[in-house]
């Protein structure tokens, strides 16, 4: 069930990620789309809950230029972490106690964000490039544990550096490749109203590979 | 300027609507579902009351009988198939043995007093088949409404110390699990979740 609220938000993304391109059409500059698949390694309490690197993820990035080496633009994707893990945590209740289970472990992370990118170089060449992401990430976390589910999401806000090179490989069509750091510094409350409330701030570096291309 | 058509927008970023409908669908095959299944439901937790001197406990007196709260809330004998509850009691001797306590012949005897609990619910569980299209009324399109039922039980064992007039709980495992349908399968782990509790409670032991 879970997965298909996540997959109507993705379709409705979509739809949105379209809206300002359309109402841009009477606008000067270019719009660029990128569409990348994404490996992503999390870090911090991330890491803490899921250690296993992220295989399952994707994002699609539009840019708009307003200088000749500066784009605006905004950013979306989804990147699920998830992890089996058998094993005996000790927990530091009152009373203290210890607890043996196979559970299963998910964080969705659908980055929602604004960003900005300057390009060194020239148009035409191998195009590197810095950029910074600010925004709001919505974010699934689930932990299944025997029959008892615990999920927790909500909307957390964030920054992501990233650096990047765009390959040109034709006219309008190009190669781009980059690494990313999402820092969620809004925290996100786990077991809530339970002794094993704590408070996670989340974080992952991703790398993305994918192709860009010129809307128009 | 060139005027834009939505045609040509759209043809422009036809790879757009590819890939997020290869996505989508490439996203959904690979969801890594969980794969909970009866043997791999079992959750053991156990709790102890901080500042307890279990060194100090050697003694133990268990009844031969398992037991279960009913609806009026009283302790009552349980009825569970007999074996269960003849292995749940030779696990629990066992370790409790293996950890340096000793039988005491009578409650008086003993420094900590030991009892099996059981309990079982039925749950009923909600979901989507999502493979699923009905091309027939009602059109249920992704989601095909099914429901679970299944039965989990629990085994508490509890640890207290008989004072004057009460007894002072020190410990408490808490085993949990859907159950089988078989009964070497039920047994085994009863005996293997017995077992990782009093494990992951080594300071039972004490200095014994």
């Amino acid at each position: 069930m879970k997965n298909k609220i996540l997959i109507n938000w993705l379709l409705l993304l979509a739809i949105c990620s379209f809206i300002p391109l359309s109402s841009g059409f009477a606008q000067a500059g270019h719009w660029y789309g990128a569409a990348t698949y994404q490996v992503s390694f999390p870090t911090g309490d991330t890491k803490d809950f899921i250690s296993d690197p992220s295989w399952r993820g994707f994002g699609l990035d539009f840019r708009y230029t307003v200088k000749k080496n500066v784009t605006v633009g905004f950013v979306t994707g989804w990147n699920i972490f998830y992890e089996q893990v058998t094993g005996t945590t000790q927990l530091e209740t009152d009373p203290p106690g210890a607890i043996t289970a196979q559970t299963n472990r998910y964080i969705n992370f659908v980055p929602i964000m604004l960003n900005t990118h300057y390009y060194f170089g020239k148009r035409g060449d191998i195009r590197p490039y810095a950029g910074l992401s600010a925004g709001g990430y919505y974010v699934n976390q689930e932990l299944q544990m025997g029959i008892a589910t615990f999920i927790n999401d909500g909307w957390e806000w964030g920054v992501a550096p990233e650096l990047g090179v765009i390959i040109p490989v034709q006219r309008g069509l190009g190669i781009i490749i980059a690494g990313k750091y999402n820092y969620l510094f809004t925290k996100n409350t786990v077991f809530q109203g339970t002794q094993l409330e704590k408070d996670l701030t989340n974080g992952y570096w991703g790398i993305q590979v994918g192709v860009a291309w010129q809307s128009y | 300027m060139k005027k834009t058509t939505i045609k040509m927008f759209l043809r422009k970023n036809l790879i757009v609507l590819l890939f997020l409908s290869a996505t989508v669908v490439v996203l959904q095959g690979c969801y890594p579902y969980d794969d909970r299944t009866v043997s791999n439901s079992d959750v053991v937790a156990t709790f102890y009351e901080s500042g307890t001197n279990f060194s100090a406990l050697v003694t133990y007196f268990m009844p031969d009988s398992v037991f279960e709260i009913d609806s009026n809330g009283d302790i009552v004998p349980a009825d569970i198939n007999s074996s269960y509850a003849q292995q749940i009691l030779t696990s629990t001797n066992n370790n409790l043995e293996e950890m340096g306590y000793q039988m005491a012949a009578n409650l008086n005897a003993a420094d900590v007093v030991v009892e099996a609990l059981v309990t079982s619910s039925t749950w009923v569980s909600g979901g989507c088949y999502g493979g699923y299209y009905s091309y027939w009324y009602p059109y249920y399109g992704w989601c095909y409404p099914v429901a679970y039922t299944y039965t989990t039980g629990t085994i508490l064992l509890v640890m207290s110390v008989p004072e004057t007039n009460n007894f002072s709980t020190v410990w408490v495992a808490g085993i949990n699990g859907i159950l089988g349908s078989t009964t070497s399968s039920t047994t085994s782990r009863i005996n293997k979740d017995i077992d990782q509790a009093f494990n992951q409670s080594p300071y039972l032991r004490g200095s014994k």
